[in-house]
């Protein structure tokens, strides 16, 4: 009989002791009714057993770590197994979440009767492939006398001193006795013994087998509670140290040892020091009788104490239990499946396009599928993730805007805590965009399928349109990912490095998600050579609708109103740089000797509108944005629409839209455009960037009426998905993945409302840094516990100094050069806010934090300063040293871990301002100063943070008056662009011949299409006035930052302050 | 995953990369003495080595049919998928030989993702990976870097010689011997030693001067690691003696080997090839000893130096490597 598939789970993830289930899978292969063993990490668990088709699962450990997995896993199984290994020290938990599996043993026995009759006894034991070695038969092979390895609890560091006193001087000892801050150094009183080292077990097997006594003491927990039992079975060492070989001098023994082995003839049981002294006094002068009793043991161990022993205990009592099983009724599966729309941003918050447009249509699913959206929300510098539904509208704050991450704990936690309490049954990811990478990976540590929509190429690239620094496409997987840093580090200011960390991380996001959706084969095919590993049945073609129906009077060819004497030519969808914008302006310019009128529908950048402005209106007419509803009735009386992307589109709807009103489209040779139009056909295709080639096209079509007609005719035949099509495709696809690996929902038990906390170092990943922009590599010791949003850090604040202190005045200024140090400002942050760009100052009202190294090889520094220099004149603040092993790695000089440098720096009293940072390190009698590592803005002492409201009242102009600004926006404003969420800090001095300041006043954003915003100011004295503020969300736009006063029922200008471009939310 | 097809009778053609860029790699010599050993073993003409940044060039213009990159898998801007997908294109099989385990140990699924042969540097992590094809190598030692010809103990000045970073668990050992070590002529040196240490003197030395203050000291102290860079999810102690173990027996010094494990015995022979100690008290006795029993001492120090270019050379490593990806050349 060899029927069982045995999934083993070891449910801590982070352990000492990973040898045990390596040790426990090998028995269970070895077992006759075991077919299959796999042992899995958390990671795979679920989805490895729902997809092997696994039926039992042994949960070796506990209860307590990521219960709600491991209750969905136990949920999955025809018989699940809980063994602890922990009782009766987790004994509570255990109980708790033992109720969820069908069969329970305890390591201890004293524990058995708390578990209310569900729980058998079972011992560890020993392993045959890590400690079965031959009893040394000659006594002078053995190497040490006595042998202790364990934990320096105070207890038994006490009992070594006194074996170490009383037994003859001659006694080799060899003792580990690893030690942690709670119970401190052990401090023994042969000094020469050298105790601070580890071994791993199959070491310790080793040295027992080489020693003539292994001594085992009992741990005392000086943190236990009182009330608390301790365990009455003794650990596996007892039997790992009798397999290995090893004689055994047992003081105060649990209760049970001597139902393990018999005292005298296999081990020594001693009550107290002086038996123990007595009894290795004995094993050392009668090594025959030693010799023989440890080979008793072992023959005992290997009759009784393997693991294979234990296994069969197990195997026995789940044949018993499926002999006696009736079937089990499917749990957990409701009639409503929920789907998680993953997203990047959702209809009714920041502009949108297609994609916003898609997902809602996802919402006539209908039953049995339920639909959730889940997506970022940032707002003043801080971001949150909105979860909506039906009855479901619910925000979780995240803490400050950070750069892209790979993973985030909090974040983490909390979408494994979503996609449970909402009973998810599938996640539907359309953008990983503003959240961290990792979050498929933990859906499917949850067992919930995963959907990823290839909308674009951000698997791909963080640019997701494939269009490099200078906005040409980026060819990657053609041309191999030599310049990703070059483009990363101008278009983003990513370090070196950025790209390829990116993508290690999305090589284990991509083997995450289970179906890939894509709407034209040749956007799948391109991604599959990026990610050769991505098998192809992961693939699934499911072609994009256009969300509306096409308008019947156009669609089926009745008579539309054309005019013959000129072609019309709609250049539809956004009218934007990656959407060929620039080359439709030259077009344009190109045919204006020719009867060819263009009408634009669709949204206009604000860097076109003034271009297109400038066209005669029989050259060219806008009807701008528009309702997805109205497109069809736009087109009408078009003979041809232009599609000119520089990217490769994954689909575009707005060609299947001209192809339903029966344009011919002209499209560029490049994504799904290539791919959709047949050249000559039913459209025409072009190079990208190439508007002489339209223009040719154009004329074409002009002058050959006989040919348009031609080609649409060919269009009229063309058949498109139905929106309803589309939509029982998509459910097939749901249907598909969820049968596959149904989620039990109601396996969880009810009382675990919290432990959400799933992170990706629980799966085992690892990354160096929570961004994959960061190029530090974080260290065991170096990493912080990150529970909390990362922006949480506390420190504490230290104030500005005027001068250094005396020791450090006079001493010399060294400017280091940045050839000959190296450095890094790691995380800078102004009032939790973390700063993204370093073309702009950080606005810092109360404090900054700054996190970095700077080392320089020489003399190791003394003491580190930041400098700041402002307007009024330079402050000095002392930095703590941070020990960063990470750059003495790298560097491979340990002296470089004390380059590290960390400051939380009040502001408060400082002058309002720009100050220019600098780093100033005292070494070797000077100060070495590395110059302009960063600047900031400081805005103290003001109130908080003023908010731009609409302003909807008439602006006039009013009496100018002379003022001296002071910002913190670059001076160049020209070459600047702000974008919404930015702060922005400014002080408004007006001159002493202006008349005296107004009562109500007012600051005020003018864009170039007309409408306004204005903010309160903060009056500082008669004269001068202060405002701190985030840029509203405007459209992308020019705008005109002034100064106004309530005038009559106007507002009346009094100052303009400067001019600036608004750029789309970043 | 590959797995070579057709090799020529005159053996494989090999690529030695490193796992992480130049740039980061303090320890290049490794990858060159590994290259050496697969030349003795090919010829040189069937070996090329290069640094990671070059490595898919490289595999594309010579398609090799093993590519050994060998280093640490730490660094997440190494570009192992594309190393990974440049094996693929010409059909080679890639293995990656781990040589900081088990300190980095949590960084070891990047292994399972691109190599399709994992050799790790230490025996216990070994047991704990999940790759299908996983195995144990020791470092090893390179004759043309590390080899000295055994000069008489008993002329030998220095009697003991360390050099090395001062992690706790070495300062803890210095701390109780540094008196008993002061009185000697020693030469403990290295980066990081606490001023508060008589013995110990903070200079680094280049591999070379390395081998030669070796094979000047009647003893070399050898002190294992005990400083993890990532390794908190299963915290795995080392098994495996590190690579200092080879190179100072082919440097011709005795080595009194701190014991936190028995691996060392199936490298060399406790007392003939190597002294083991355990605490202060034991590196005392081998100190008197080397100055009492200079020939003993020398005797021990030719036996391991003979062992160890007999079988724990770059050579011998790069013999393993090719069984592991069934192409056995004999060593």
């Amino acid at each position: 009989m060899s029927d069982l598939s045995i999934l083993l789970l070891d449910t801590e993830p982070r352990t000492h002791n990973r040898y045990l289930v390596l040790a426990i899978a090998d028995a269970l292969r070895r077992h006759p009714a075991v077919r299959r063993v796999h042992v899995a990490g958390h990671a795979d668990a679920l989805i490895t057993f729902a997809e092997q088709g696994f039926d039992t699962l042994v949960a070796f450990g506990g209860a307590r770590a990521h219960a709600h997995v491991v209750g969905r896993l136990a949920g999955l199984a025809r018989t699940s197994v809980l063994w602890t290994t922990e009782d009766p020290y987790e004994l509570e938990a255990n109980v708790r979440g033992a109720k969820t599996f069908d069969l329970v043993f305890t390591n201890d026995r004293a524990s058995v009767p708390a578990y209310g009759g569900r729980a058998r006894h079972l011992p560890l034991a020993a392993s045959s492939i890590f400690h079965d070695l031959a009893v040394l038969d000659d006594d002078t092979r053995y190497r040490y006398d006595l042998l202790f390895i364990g934990t320096a609890w105070p207890n038994r560091v006490a009992t070594l001193n006194a074996l170490s006193a009383r037994l003859p001087r001659d006694v080799k000892f060899k003792l580990a006795l690893p030690w942690n801050e709670h119970i401190g150094q052990p401090a023994l009183e042969d000094e020469t013994l050298v105790t601070d080292w580890r071994c791993g077990n199959r070491d310790f097997a080793l040295l027992a087998n080489r020693s003539r006594v292994v001594l085992t003491l009992p741990r005392s927990f000086s943190s236990a509670r009182a009330d608390q039992a301790t365990g009455s079975t003794p650990p596996p060492r007892l039997f790992e140290t009798a397999l290995a070989g090893g004689y055994q001098v047992v003081v105060s023994p649990e209760p049970e040892t001597a139902e393990y082995y018999a005292p005298g003839s296999e081990i020594a049981l001693c009550s107290d020091e002086a038996a123990a002294i007595e009894a290795i006094e004995a094993a050392l002068t009668s090594p025959e009788r030693r010799i023989e009793r440890a080979r008793a043991a072992q023959a005992r161990t290997q009759a009784e104490h393997l693991y294979d022993h234990r296994v069969a205990t197990i195997l026995d009592a789940v044949v018993e239990d499926r002999r006696t099983q009736t079937l089990r009724p499917l749990h957990g599966t409701t009639p409503v499946r929920t789907v998680l729309m993953l997203t990047h941003n959702r209809m009714g918050y920041r502009p949108g396009g297609g994609v916003e447009v898609y997902q809602e249509l996802l919402t006539e699913l209908g039953e049995p599928y339920r639909i959730l959206f889940l997506f970022p929300v940032v707002d003043d510098g801080c971001w949150s993730l909105r979860l909506e539904g039906p009855g479901i509208a619910e925000s979780y704050a995240c803490g400050a805007v950070t750069p892209p991450l790979s993973t985030d704990p909090f974040v983490e936690g909390l979408f494994q805590r979503i996609l449970f309490e909402h009973q998810i049954d599938l996640v539907h990811i359309h953008h990983l965009m503003h959240v961290p990478l990792s979050l498929p990976l933990i859906a499917r540590a949850c067992g919930v399928p995963t959907v990823y929509h290839l909308h674009d190429h951000f698997l791909i690239c963080e640019r997701w349109l494939l269009l490099d620094h200078a906005g040409r496409f980026c060819d990657v997987v053609n041309r191999g990912a030599d310049q990703c840093d070059a483009c990363l580090v101008a278009a983003n200011n990513y370090p070196p490095g950025s790209k390829a960390r990116r993508d290690g991380m999305m090589t284990l996001v991509t083997e995450a998600i289970d179906a890939f959706v894509t709407s034209t084969p040749k956007t799948a095919r391109y991604l599959q050579r990026f990610f050769p590993g991505l098998p192809a049945e992961r693939l699934c073609e499911i072609a994009m609708v256009a969300p509306s129906a096409p308008v019947p009077s156009v669609g089926s060819g009745l008579k539309r109103k054309r005019d013959t004497d000129r072609l019309t030519v709609a250049i539809l969808g956004n009218f934007a740089a990656h959407k060929g914008g620039l080359q439709a302006i030259n077009l344009i310019r190109s045919c204006e000797a020719y009867p060819i009128h263009f009408k634009v529908i669709g949204r206009i950048e604000d860097q076109y509108r003034d271009l297109i402005a400038t066209f005669r209106p029989d050259q060219v007419s806008v009807t701008g944005s528009y309702e997805q509803h109205a497109i069809g009735g736009l087109m009408a009386g078009c003979d041809v629409s232009l599609h000119l992307s520089t990217w490769p589109e994954t689909f575009v709807i707005a060609l299947t839209e001209a192809w339903q009103a029966g344009l011919v489209p002209i499209v560029t040779d490049i994504g799904a455009l290539a791919e959709r139009v047949q050249d000559g056909v039913d459209g025409y295709k072009v190079s990208p960037d190439d508007p002489g080639s339209v223009r040719n096209r154009l004329i074409g079509l002009h002058y050959d009426r006989a040919r348009l007609a031609r080609m649409q005719a060919a269009i009229a035949q063309k058949s498109f998905p139905s929106v309803d099509d589309h939509l029982e495709t998509v459910r097939a696809l749901y249907d598909r993945l969820i049968a596959a690996r149904p989620v039990r929902h109601n396996r969880i038990p009810s009382h675990l409302r919290n432990g959400f906390d799933l992170r990706l170092e629980s799966l085992g990943f690892r990354t160096n840094a929570p961004s994959w922009t960061s190029a530090a590599i974080q260290w065991d010791e170096a990493a912080h516990p990150a529970a909390t949003p990362l922006a949480a850090v506390a420190s504490t604040h230290v104030r500005p100094m005027p001068d250094l202190p005396d020791a450090f005045r006079r001493l010399p200024l060294r400017p280091i050069r940045r050839s000959e140090c190296g450095w890094s400002l790691d995380v800078m942050r102004a009032d939790d806010r973390l700063n993204r760009s370093l073309d702009l100052s950080p606005v810092a009202q109360g404090s900054i934090f700054l996190r970095g190294w700077l080392h320089i090889s020489g003399p190791a520094p003394k003491a580190l300063y930041l400098r700041l220099t402002g307007r009024c004149g330079t402050s000095w603040v002392t930095l703590q040293s941070d020990l960063r092993p990470d750059v003495a790695k790298w560097y491979g000089e340990p002296a470089a871990a004390t380059s590290g440098f960390t400051g939380q720096i009040e502001v408060a009293g400082m002058a309002f301002g720009h100050y220019a940072l600098a780093l100033i390190q005292v070494a070797d009698h000077q100060l070495r100063v590395l110059d302009d590592i960063a600047s900031v803005f400081i805005a103290p002492d003001t109130e908080a943070l003023a908010r731009f409201v609409p302003e909807p009242r008439k602006i006039l102009n009013g009496p100018l008056q002379n003022i001296t600004l002071r910002h913190s926006l670059p001076e160049d404003m020209d070459a600047t662009t702000i974008s919404p969420g930015q702060l922005w800090a400014a002080e408004v001095e007006f001159s002493d011949a202006s008349p005296r300041l107004p009562k109500e006043l007012f600051a005020v954003l003018r864009s170039s299409a007309g409408e306004a915003w204005r903010a309160p100011v903060l009056r500082i004295d008669k004269r001068t006035v202060r405002i701190v503020a985030s840029i509203p969300n405007i459209d992308p736009s020019t705008c005109t930052v002034l100064l106004a006063e309530p005038h009559s029922r106007n507002l009346r200008i009094l100052a303009t302050l400067f001019q600036t471009r608004i750029a789309a939310p970043s | 995953m590959n797995f070579v097809s057709a090799i020529s009778l005159a053996g494989p053609h090999v690529l030695v990369t490193s796992t992480f860029p130049d740039t980061l790699n303090r320890n290049p010599g490794i990858r060159s003495d590994l290259a050496e050993g697969f030349a003795e073993l090919l010829g040189v003409e069937r070996v090329i080595q290069s640094p990671l940044e070059l490595a898919v060039s490289v595999i594309r213009a010579s398609r090799p049919d093993v590519v050994v990159a060998v280093g640490s898998l730490v660094p997440d801007l190494s570009d192992l998928r594309e190393l990974r997908r440049a094996a693929d294109a010409v059909g080679a099989v890639l293995i990656f030989w781990l040589t900081d385990d088990p300190y980095e140990f949590d960084y070891a699924f990047k292994a399972d993702l691109y190599a399709d042969i994992v050799v790790s540097n230490d025996s216990w992590a070994a047991q704990h990976y999940r790759h299908p094809d996983i195995h144990h190598l020791p470092l090893a030692a390179a004759p043309n870097r590390h080899f000295r010809p055994i000069c008489p103990v008993a002329e030998r000045e220095t009697v003991m010689f360390f050099c090395g970073v001062a992690y706790p668990n070495r300062i803890a050992l210095m701390r109780r011997i540094d008196d008993f070590l002061s009185r000697h002529v020693v030469e403990i040196l290295g980066a990081g030693w606490p001023d508060t240490l008589r013995c110990a003197v903070n200079r680094r030395l280049t591999p070379a001067q390395m081998a030669d203050y070796a094979a000047a000291a009647r003893l070399t102290l050898n002190i294992g690691r005990d400083l993890d860079v990532a390794n908190r999810r299963l915290s795995l102690p080392q098994a495996t003696p590190g690579p200092r173990t080879f190179e100072v027996a082919l440097s011709g010094s005795t080595q009194a080997f701190f014991v936190t494990g028995l691996e060392i015995c199936e490298h060399f022979e406790p007392d003939t090839e190597i002294l083991l100690v355990d605490g202060a008290g034991d590196i005392a006795r081998a100190i008197e000893r080397s100055l009492d029993e200079p020939e003993a001492i020398e005797t021990i120090a030719r036996r391991a130096q003979a062992r160890a270019l007999r079988e724990h050379t770059y050579r011998h490593r790069a013999a393993r490597l090719l069984d592991f990806s069934r192409l056995t050349v004999p060593a």
